[in-house]
């Protein structure tokens, strides 16, 4: 019995090499999705020899199924993956001196874009400010000139007005003298602020700005800025420093060398411009000091005892130090070139 | 404001000045740029003894130079040359500057169009005396030959970068104040006339000042004996080293006073002055005046003048008239100092368009105490250097409070402002070296000082000035740093930031670049790319910076396509940008326009071939794929319908709807469109969206509440429909989907071709069936869709295909 059951045994397996042959032949032929299948069919499919086999293994003799199962399955499992590879094939005919086995082939394609290097700078920034307790807000890029100049104390006919050319919307004044005009600075969201809200404030406003400025490698007319004021009893000079050192740590790193110096800003009394010390010279990144009095006076705040300080600075500016880039109109020009740098 | 060394050491010790240039620029007062003279070796003065033409190039002579008994013979280009010039000459061997390479650099014998040069005749710029390199340095005939160069030239000018509060310094004085109270070092007293000298009045002078809100002081007194002159040497070194140009003794002193003390002072003709009668008012209707340059200007009434008794003789503190100016045959002037509104002033300056030295500082709101310092200065110059004497009565018409400005700093506020405590001796030497008059006083420990208000610095007003005085003069790194104390402010909730924030991100998930555009275009561009768009509704800028950006956008789709077109004509492939940017629309009632927020996207170009893929071109559907990706992360779904005209090619535009309400729009963008805006890429792409109409559908994960998820299996089967071609896919998807047992159903085929009729088309879709409450049976998922069957019948025409 012994020997009819391995002739048996010896016979399926060779069987099995057979098909493993012919399939290997046969689908060297197959040069279309039909031929494919068809092939698919005669060696996969329900009623195919390998299928039966295997069906049949139940039957065999316990010791017989075994080396059957496992040659069966191996031959089908290789069939499965010879007939990907043949669909594979056919899709790349054009390709089809490439091996699919290298695995040194680029991945399929799938891109990820980027942000573009102001956003990334300004979520930098956001994200330095929120952690010391700062607020975000926005204002309307075009403002009346009262939030840009008046409620900053910046009256007309002052002599800092000179310090923001002004673009001017073509409209006439409003009844109550106000005339429209593009902010110069994201200030003016200061004085709304405070307006509408009493201390404690602690709040950074970034957004777009605009001023009469020609354009070359270290300006434009259009740029971004991120104010920053906090309001409240007990606030100084010290903490406008220890807040503004902080930031420049975390931007740039906790070694970076940083220097106050006096500086004027008709909103801020005592006013400050604040420098880094990089690659071996020191450039401004800010402007800062204690809010005026007379700010806070025309914002309504009665409090004798409130202090406050704000800061200025221009996200284009910082990314420039940090990524040693040369010309402020790259960033308006989105050339990918550029911006696929970040 | 340019200030030389030379002209500072009149008035303060200086002796490091690289330190004490420092200490001014982080003490308020910025140091722009530090031109030292002298920057040379061995340059001598010389004279040109013959000059002969170059045998081989025209432009070129063959000087001969002597000093110290050398004759030597050099080429030179400069077209300013002639015999017995006094020169200044470097020979061969001497050493030069070279501003390119930042290094002193040896001169070498060279041979220029075959003649030997032995040397060369140095222009200021080579020198690092000036801009000009037009022709060679011409040095005062009066020098001795053979004087090294650095014994006449040997001064360092200093540029400051003034800030609008110190018109101070805008005096070589008022400098020298600050670098006093920064180092320590005594202020030198002027030399100065005394106003209680009461001269011998025989010349009448009458001054009036009509218009007191304009003028608060106006001091004037005739002057006799004068005779107009070349200025002395030191006056016009003094002027020249500034970049100023000497003009005559009486107009040299003026312009010495302003650059010295800040105040600006006038001479007229006393002959000229009708009625010998100075009315300061404001300007007449009709009046007119010629200004000293030559200019005629019409003035408005509410300009401030000088007039005598009958016409206006010059603009009150910005410029004098021709009329009444000096000239080289007067001998009576009359020496006006005085003090003028400086918004007025700065206005009328800029109406007329006459920016002067005058309005830089009046405009500043000069104190009237200054200009009674300043005329006592000029008459002792005048005096000193002309031999002319005052010959009428000094008339001082006051127009200002005189009682003693006081201002109170409270040793509390200084601490609770700048958060340390600064000792009162420290405060007290702050103010003895700023030179301020003040009274200290201290009461329960409680510091006072009550500061009388100096009449140089217009700029202190309150007592945080005074503050910042103590804070900029211990030096701002003195005080220390530290964390805010105090509660954290509550926290507004900025849903919308955050909004804008997320799409950002998706959208560069999704493979799309962030551009950021002008937010600002032409009216050509934004009629072209907003067709409907109503030209009254547009933002218009008063003074653009060009035509380009003239109007502010009611749209982001221009700046999109402009980006696209230049990343088309600089890249291969397909660009995918994105860009959530503001735009703009008029609005009526006094009110500011409107701003709202956009998202835009553009795809262009071909996706290129790849080993998996083949090379195609950017179509709607990868368009598609990004708004149902978006729409998918947001929790929204939308639907489209065709629209008709905008930017798009016939039947390829769409409306994005969301619950009915029209929230965007995208489709393939026209080919009129692509070469208006010269993209390189045959196949664009466009969307866009309106931010805000989304957010107030959006469900943001913060509250998200969890589905339980289902324990049972779900089958999945598949069904083809043969439609009409004008059948969208989506409404069969739709159909299917309602029902109960349907998890989803996804399209995943659609089949045109030879075994179906012409107008038909085969649609493959996969239903995923399931139950959160139990296994379904294949009976039951057989009748469910049986169901489906039965009500697309009703809905659709199709068959199936088997």
């Amino acid at each position: 019995m012994k020997k009819v059951f391995r002739y048996l045994e010896n016979r399926l397996l060779d069987e099995i090499k057979k098909i493993q042959k012919q399939s290997e032949i046969d689908l060297k032929s197959c040069d279309s999705e039909l031929k494919i299948d068809a092939w698919r069919v005669k060696y996969l499919g329900r009623k195919s020899r390998l299928s039966l086999i295997l069906k049949d293994i139940k039957n065999l003799d316990p010791a017989m199924r075994k080396s059957v199962g496992l040659s069966g399955n191996r031959i089908r499992n290789k069939c499965q993956i010879m007939l990907e590879k043949a669909l594979n094939d056919l899709k790349l005919e054009e390709n089809d001196q490439i091996s699919i086995e290298d695995y040194t082939l680029p991945g399929r394609f799938n891109q990820v874009g980027k942000l573009h290097p102001v956003t990334q700078t300004l979520r930098e920034i956001k994200k330095t400010f929120v952690s010391l307790g700062f607020q975000i807000a926005e204002g309307p890029e075009i403002e009346w000139d009262k939030y840009n100049f008046d409620m900053l104390n910046i009256p007309d006919n002052h002599p800092a007005r000179d310090m923001w050319d002004t673009m001017w919307i073509d409209e006439e004044k409003n009844s109550s003298g106000n005339k429209m005009l593009l902010r110069t600075h994201t200030s003016p969201v200061q004085a709304r602020i405070m307006e509408n809200q009493d201390p404690p404030i602690r709040v950074i406003v970034p957004g777009k700005c605009y001023r009469y400025e020609s354009t070359d490698s270290t300006h434009e007319w259009h740029f971004y800025q991120v104010e920053g004021l906090a309001v409240d009893r007990k606030l100084t000079f010290s903490d406008l420093k220890g807040t503004l050192y902080e930031f420049v740590k975390k931007i740039f790193g906790s070694d970076t060398k940083i220097r106050f110096r006096c500086d004027y800003f008709p909103f801020v009394e005592p006013g400050v411009d604040m420098s880094i010390y990089w690659e071996g010279k020191w450039l401004e990144i800010l402007g800062a000091g204690m809010v005026h009095p007379k700010v806070f006076e025309k914002a309504g705040y009665k409090d004798p005892e409130l202090t406050g300080f704000a800061f200025g600075m221009g996200p284009e500016r910082i990314a420039m130090i940090k990524h040693n880039i040369d010309d402020i109109r790259l960033f308006y020009s989105n050339d990918l070139r550029f911006l696929g740098q970040f | 404001m340019k200030i030389s060394v030379n002209w500072l050491k009149n008035y303060v010790d200086i002796h490091n000045i690289d330190d004490l240039l420092d200490k001014l620029t982080l003490a308020g007062t910025e140091v722009g740029s530090v031109q030292h003279q002298g920057n040379w070796e061995g340059v001598v003065v010389a004279e040109i003894s013959k000059i002969n033409k170059h045998p081989n190039a025209d432009r070129l002579s063959l000087v001969e130079i002597v000093y110290n008994d050398n004759l030597i013979k050099v080429v030179c280009g400069a077209n300013n040359l002639y015999k017995n010039q006094k020169v200044a000459f470097a020979p061969v061997g001497s050493k030069l500057y070279n501003p390119k390479s930042g290094k002193m650099e040896t001169l070498k014998k060279s041979k220029i169009r075959g003649e030997i040069s032995n040397g060369m005749i140095c222009s200021a710029l080579e020198l690092g005396l000036g801009e000009d390199h037009d022709g060679i340095l011409d040095l005062e005939g009066t020098l001795r030959v053979g004087n090294d160069l650095k014994e006449i030239f040997n001064d360092t000018i200093i540029d400051l970068e003034l800030t609008p509060n110190r018109p101070d310094c805008l005096g070589v004085y008022g400098v020298a104040r600050e670098i006093s109270a920064i180092t320590g070092t005594d202020l030198k007293s002027l030399k100065s006339f005394s106003i209680n000298e009461h001269p011998d009045p025989k010349h009448d002078l009458n001054i009036s000042i009509k218009d007191p809100d304009l003028c608060s002081r106006y001091i004037g007194a005739v002057i006799s004996g004068i005779k107009i002159q070349e200025s002395p040497k030191w006056l016009k070194d003094a002027l020249v080293s500034i970049g100023e140009n000497p003009i005559n003794n009486i107009v040299d002193i003026t312009n010495y006073v302003m650059f010295e003390l800040g105040q600006p002072i006038h001479a007229f003709d006393y002959e000229k002055v009708n009625d010998k009668t100075i009315v300061v008012r404001r300007a007449k209707k009709g009046e007119k005046i010629v200004t000293l340059d030559g200019d005629s200007h019409n003035l408005k009434e509410e300009m401030l003048v000088i007039a005598d008794s009958k016409v206006p003789m010059a603009v009150a503190g910005i410029k004098g008239g021709l009329e009444s100016g000096i000239n080289e045959n007067t001998s009576l002037i009359v020496l006006e100092s005085a003090c003028f509104e400086g918004g007025n002033n700065r206005n009328t300056a800029s109406k007329l368009e006459l920016k002067s030295q005058a309005t830089l500082r009046f405009e500043k709101n000069l104190k009237p105490q200054l200009c009674e310092v300043a005329f006592n200065r000029a008459i002792h110059l005048i005096r000193d250097i002309t031999g002319g004497e005052i010959s009428s009565r000094v008339v001082d018409v006051k127009k200002f409070a005189q009682n003693d400005e006081k201002l109170r700093l409270h040793g509390s506020r200084l601490e609770s402002l700048l958060g340390i405590k600064i000792e009162s001796n420290q405060v007290n030497s702050i103010f003895n070296g700023l030179g301020f008059e003040y009274k200290h006083s201290s009461k329960n420990e409680n510091d006072v000082w009550d500061v009388d208000l100096p009449y140089w610095r217009p700029d202190i007003t309150i007592q945080e000035d005074l503050c910042e005085e103590i804070a900029r003069l211990i030096g701002y790194e003195s005080i220390p740093a530290t964390t805010i104390a105090g509660a954290i402010p509550t926290s507004i909730p900025n849903i919308e930031i955050d909004f804008q924030e997320h799409l950002r991100d998706i959208m560069v998930s999704l493979g799309c670049f962030e551009v950021i555009n002008y937010s600002a275009d032409s009216k050509e561009n934004i009629a072209s790319t907003m067709p409907s768009f109503n030209e009254e509704d547009l933002v218009k800028i008063m003074n653009p910076m060009s035509r380009d950006v003239e109007f502010m956008k009611p749209t982001l789709r221009s700046g999109i396509l402009k980006s696209l077109s230049l990343n088309s004509r600089n890249s291969v492939g397909s660009v995918r940008l994105f860009e959530l940017g503001t735009i703009f629309t008029k609005n009526n009632n006094e009110e500011l326009p409107n701003e709202s927020k956009i998202l835009c996207c553009g795809l262009s170009g071909t996706i290129e071939k790849t080993v998996w893929e083949k090379e195609r071109p950017v179509d709607i559907f990868d368009l598609k794929s990004i708004l149902d990706n978006l729409f998918s992360e947001l929790r929204i779904s939308y639907s489209i319908s065709p629209c008709r005209g905008d930017i798009f090619s016939s039947y390829k535009g769409f409306q994005i709807l969301l619950n009915k309400e029209v929230i965007g729009t995208f489709g393939e963008v026209s080919d009129e469109i692509i070469n208006l805006f010269d993209i390189n890429h045959q196949n664009v792409i466009l969307l866009d969206l309106d931010i805000k109409k989304i957010l107030s559908n959006y469900l943001p994960t913060s509250q998200v509440k969890y589905n339980q998820i289902s324990r049972y299996p779900v089958s999945k089967r598949d069904l083809s429909f043969i439609v009409e071609d004008t059948i969208f896919s989506e409404s069969i998807i739709v159909e299917i989907e309602k029902f109960d047992l349907v998890k989803n159903c996804k399209i995943v085929d659609v089949y045109v071709g030879k075994s179906l009729k012409n107008s038909e088309k085969s649609v493959t879709v996969r239903i995923t069936y399931g139950s959160d409450k139990k296994t379904l049976s294949g009976p039951e998922i057989d009748q469910c869709e049986k169901n489906i069957l039965e009500s697309l019948k009703s809905q659709i025409n199709f068959s199936l295909r088997v």
